[in-house]
């Protein structure tokens, strides 16, 4: 029994002197510090146009590590071209162009469709040059069926609930994915002073559309404004987008009601959407880590062309 | 069709091969008459031998003619018997518990030494080494020590979840008395649902998987209770500081019928509840009462019907209850707000056993499998002025299998052992729902049920496998293993060829190679990092396409004096990978279901393992060393470019052993070093802008974002974890006294991390721990 209890006592010390040893470590928890990444402050550049656009707009500026309390600076400075497929220059914006943080360039006319690869080269004193390809996408083509009040259901919230609906069939090129963005807008008369008021985004109905893999609601655009329709996941079908159906809450009486389709590049496309998973995730603790695609050489931004048609409904 | 022919072909060849005998039967403990699975039986000057399946059983067929025979079993002392083989014979082997001389006398020359065995990439651990291992709080854990084996990782410190072979938890199938288990953790993941009490045994497969095993990509977890005693009552009481168990075995029927019951429960609520309640007692008016505990139930029962006939009967249900309930009363208004998270598992199996003939043996199975997870808050509020008002926001996921399995081991002579079978399983996924209840008094509340209906889909296989020898040197197993899937008017088929190879080369090493293509119905999603019983199991849908993957491994082995060596590579791809999409989490919203948020995408995995193990004899133990890449690609992660998987893990090393010192004293070591988890680190910030979507103006955006994913990694951990039993045998049964020390030298692991900054201002980024140095003490009284 001697030989036994002597171990024990032993092992009985060693727990204590450790045990203490450790209550700092423990209260603490902080096993060790690792000097965080240096991070090079590189060149970002956004430059998203579409075709009906009278005017470019650009934004330049410097990324900083996350933990720089002054965050990424505006570059000013820079010079930001537009070249196209045969290297001629389409439009340049210079210093002269900078107001506030953003560079804007005031057209003649619209942006219109250059045929090809479009470059956009972005030269800034102290960084490397920044660039980026894209090509305009053709214009959307699809029927459009509008019905008024078209769609009723229970709201999971209790009561009647009335939608409009707007039923797009778009032609399909089979084996190439399209992308489109769909936006409704609305006229209201302001009932105080009689006066049209400027067109208004309709914001979406989601809850009846979220069954459709097609449709992405894009919450970044005017909160929930946007729906995003590809067809990633059926492009071998040439129906594969018909009846897409989008739908407003019918409230009010608008004077006047439109829709506006753009057709995405693929590279615009996947910058709004990653760019959309990073914001709408942003208050998730659960949620996992997003990357913002970008098609700039710096790693930063996004160079995305976008072709607009406007259809006015009632 | 083609299967009925197949059963009447294999009758027909057990009817009439008349130039051989079978020697058939049982191999069980000579005490508690429990089967010993795996035991094997030994015929010398024909060297050839077979191993007793999952059910004890073994068939061996020979020529006429006298043989010795060898029985033995690991921990057993091994038997030896003359054979006069001129008839069938039907021989049950009691094998006695305990080595002796005799057996080391035999060793060398004992049948499925390592290198014997076709199957590759599996390993079996005795239970009584498991129990004699240090173990945190000193509450043993079985899915704590796989992860001490090579190829198989941890999710993180403290963490009972595995990662086998580059794999997602998901892609594991663990098998309870042969019943899947969906969740297998209790605490947040710190402890596992099995009481290594009330367990006979235990194997996980790495690869090289035969054609009887599907439905998942990268491992299989069998584990088996204990069938219970058939001659004499025992029990073992166990008392630690996190909970305590209590185990009873015995005969119903002495030596025909038997049950065992094992169940355990969590005391941490009834030792704080009572201090909880001195704290409300000093503000009335306030009260807070956290709760959490878990408990598991074991039991089984089992019954010989006659010679040829047995049932087992096996249930199991697990709970973890995890909450929280406030109140607070000023006067006349009041309010109240309880939040609960629970999970529970539940499994049922009936099983019956036949010997068709001497050479035919057949096991039928009915399972029920139940996952459910809960979680809600529920608030009420009663106002001065007598107003009420309540509102409930309720989630549950779940998912129920109901499955039907039949599998047959037929041994037409002594170089052939089939097996074939058939399996059916009708899933119901409850993916999500969320109950809201509204109650505003008299005006018109809301009660509402959203989320995703139901998922029915129904998957079955069969297979075919044949274990054969090629001259004296090639031992072989091919078979094939064909399934389906139906969900949601889509039907997904599968044709899965699997290989073996066993090549002795000179020097007495075996070869080994193994080629196995597999796939998988159902997915768990889950975030990467964090593991929580908020994951939700989905099934392959008409959108979501089933995992599949093919494995192939190159091995060699052999056994040196007692020592078993065993190196292998691996090379796996896998398809159909489901993830969350980058942003995406369980959090319920309106506007998109579950198939919205996740995306499938491609992965690989490769590494080599080592394997040094010897399982006998007053030391035992292994070293385990694994080299090993995980990598993955998604379309919509990455920006579509490779990454690695957060459980890729460079180095991997374990160290076990066990010692006897005396018949009283045993002491333990485990010492371990892993590769730090890679994690997705935000460590740029930039502004950009998109359009407004009024074609007039832009929102500018400010955002923070990682390089690429999973390009950072945690510091690397090491451990060593202590244990010491002291064993009293009294006239009633024996005492055990087990001191644990875990983390012995106070080394903080990561477990979670987040930037900072330093006293000089300088950033970093600080690493967490939260296991420091643990001593623990348990007692244990077996009768």
């Amino acid at each position: 029994m001697k030989n036994i209890s002597y171990p024990i006592s032993l092992i009985q010390i060693l727990i204590i002197v450790l045990t203490i040893s450790s209550c700092e470590k423990f209260t603490e928890g902080v096993i060790r510090e690792i000097p965080f990444p240096e991070h090079t402050p590189r060149l970002t550049a956004t430059l998203i146009v579409n075709d009906q656009d009278n005017k470019i707009f650009a934004q330049v500026s410097s990324s900083a590590s996350v933990l720089d309390s002054e965050g990424p600076q505006s570059v000013e400075g820079a010079v930001i071209t537009l070249t196209d497929a045969s290297g001629q220059t389409l439009y340049s914006l210079t210093e002269s162009d900078f107001y506030y943080d953003s560079y804007i360039l005031n057209l003649d006319n619209t942006f219109g469709s250059p045929s090809g690869l479009t470059t956009l080269t972005v030269d800034a004193p102290g960084f490397d040059q920044a660039t980026a390809t894209n090509t305009m996408p053709s214009k959307p083509i699809f029927d459009l069926t509008y019905e008024y009040q078209g769609d009723s259901s229970s709201s999971p919230w209790g009561g009647p609930s009335f939608q409009d609906v707007y039923t797009f069939d778009f032609g399909n090129n089979l084996g190439i994915h399209k992308n489109y963005l769909i936006h409704i807008d609305a006229r209201f008369i302001n009932e105080e002073t009689g006066d049209t008021l400027e067109w208004e985004t309709l914001h979406l109905d989601w809850f009846r559309t979220r069954e459709d893999p097609r449709i992405t609601r894009l919450s970044i655009q005017n909160r929930s404004s946007g729906a995003m329709v590809t067809d990633e996941s059926s492009s071998s079908s040439a129906a594969a987008l018909s009846d897409i159906r989008v739908l407003t809450k019918s409230n009010g009486s608008p004077i006047s009601t439109r829709v506006r389709v753009e057709s995405l590049s693929p590279e615009l496309a996947k910058f709004y959407l990653s760019l959309d998973s990073y914001l709408s995730s942003e208050d998730d603790f659960f949620a996992e880590p997003s990357l913002i695609y970008s098609n700039v050489s710096s790693g930063f931004g996004c160079f995305g062309l976008a072709s607009e048609v406007i259809l006015i409904v009632d | 069709m083609r299967l009925i022919f197949l059963f009447q072909f294999v009758i027909a060849s057990t009817l009439y091969s008349q130039s051989n005998f079978t020697l058939s039967g049982h191999i069980q403990d000579s005490s508690s008459g429990e089967q010993l699975i795996g035991a094997t039986v030994w015929c010398e000057g024909v060297e050839v031998g077979v191993a007793a399946n999952l059910y004890g059983f073994y068939s061996l067929t020979l020529p006429e003619g006298k043989y010795n025979l060898l029985v033995r079993y690991i921990g057993y002392s091994t038997q030896r018997f003359e054979v006069n083989l001129n008839e069938n014979i039907k021989m049950d082997v009691d094998l006695v518990a305990g080595t002796t001389l005799f057996e080391a006398v035999v060793t060398g020359e004992s049948f499925n030494k390592i290198e014997d065995q076709v199957q590759m990439s599996k390993i079996n651990i005795p239970i009584d080494q498991v129990k004699s291992l240090p173990a945190i709080g000193g509450e043993v854990d079985l899915l704590k020590v796989l992860q001490l084996l090579p190829g198989v990782q941890s999710g993180g410190e403290g963490s009972s979840g595995i990662y086998v072979r580059g794999g997602s938890p998901d892609q594991n199938l663990m098998l309870l008395d042969g019943v899947p288990l969906y969740s297998v953790s209790h605490l947040f993941g710190f402890f596992s649902v099995f009481n290594a009490d009330a367990v006979k045994n235990m194997s996980i497969t790495k690869g090289g998987f035969p054609a009887r095993y599907g439905g998942r990509l990268s491992s299989l977890l069998e584990i088996n209770m204990k069938d219970g005693h058939m001659k004499e009552y025992h029990g073992d009481a166990t008392v630690s500081i996190i909970a305590s168990k209590l185990t009873v075995e015995g005969p119903i029927v002495k030596d025909k019928a038997s049950f065992m019951l094992s169940g355990r429960r969590t005391y941490l609520d009834l030792l704080v509840n009572p201090l909880i309640a001195l704290t409300n007692n000093n503000n009335s008016d306030v009260t807070t009462n956290p709760r959490y505990y878990f408990n598991d139930f074991n039991a089984k029962f089992n019954w010989k019907v006659g010679e040829k006939d047995r049932l087992y009967l096996s249930a199991f249900q697990g709970k973890d209850d995890f909450g929280i309930a406030s109140t607070e009363n000023f006067g006349q208004s009041s309010s109240s707000l309880d939040f609960g998270l629970d999970w529970k598992n539940k499994i049922q199996a009936l099983r019956w056993n036949h010997e068709w003939g001497p050479r035919l043996f057949s096991n039928v199975t009915l399972n029920r499998s139940l996952y459910e997870f809960n979680t809600g808050v529920d608030l009420s509020e009663i106002s001065a002025e007598g107003d009420s008002l309540r509102m409930a926001v309720l989630y549950n996921s779940g998912i129920e299998d109901f499955i039907g399995r039949v599998d047959f081991d037929f041994a037409p002579n002594a170089r052939h052992f089939v097996k074939f079978g058939a399996n059916w399983t009708n899933h119901t996924f409850s993916p999500g729902a969320t109950a809201f209840e509204l109650d505003f008094g008299e005006i018109n509340g809301i009660d509402t049920v959203l989320g995703p209906p139901n998922i029915n889909s129904n998957d079955a296989f069969a297979y075919i496998e044949d274990e054969f020898d090629l001259g004296d040197r090639v031992k072989l197993n091919l078979g094939i293993h064909a399934s389906t899937l139906m969900v949601q008017d889509t039907t997904y088929y599968s044709l899965q060829p699997r290989a073996a190879l066993n090549y002795r080369i000179p020097g007495g090493y075996a070869l080994k190679s193994s080629f196995a293509r597999m796939a998988q119905y159902v997915n768990l999603l889950t975030n990467e990092g964090l593991g929580l019983p908020t994951d939700l199991w989905v099934p392959s849908t008409a959108r979501i396409r089933p995992q599949q993957s093919w494995q192939i491994a190159l091995g060699l082995a052999k056994t040196f004096g007692e020592i078993e060596v065993s190196l292998e590579g691996y090379y796996k791809e896998m398809d159909g990978l489901l993830s969350y999409k980058e942003g995406a989490s369980f959090i319920f919203s309106l506007d998109s279901d579950w198939e919205d948020k996740v995306t499938q995408g491609i992965g690989n995995a490769y590494g080599a393992e080592l394997l040094i193990q010897k399982k006998h004899g007053r030391t035992t133990g292994w070293l385990g060393y694994t080299l090993s890449w995980s990598n993955r690609q998604f379309d919509d992660i990455n920006s579509g470019d490779w990454y690695p998987f957060t459980y890729d893990r460079r180095h991997d090393l374990s160290f076990v052993i066990i010692h006897d010192f005396t018949d009283k004293w045993t002491g333990s070591a485990v010492w371990i070093y892993g590769t730090g988890r890679a994690l997705t680190l935000s460590e740029s910030s930039f502004s950009t802008y998109i359009p407004d979507g009024s074609g007039s103006g832009v929102y500018n955006f400010s955002a923070e974002v990682p390089s690429e994913k999973n390009a950072f990694r945690m510091s690397p951990s090491h451990r060593l974890d202590l244990s010491l039993t002291r064993t009293k045998e009294t006239d009633n049964g024996s005492k055990q006294l087990i001191i644990s020390i875990y983390n012995a030298y106070n080394n903080l692991n990561p477990f979670f991390l987040q930037t900072d900054q330093d006293d000089a201002g300088n950033p970093v980024i600080r690493e967490y721990g939260i296991f420091p140095i643990i001593p623990s003490i348990a007692w244990r009284y077996s009768f």
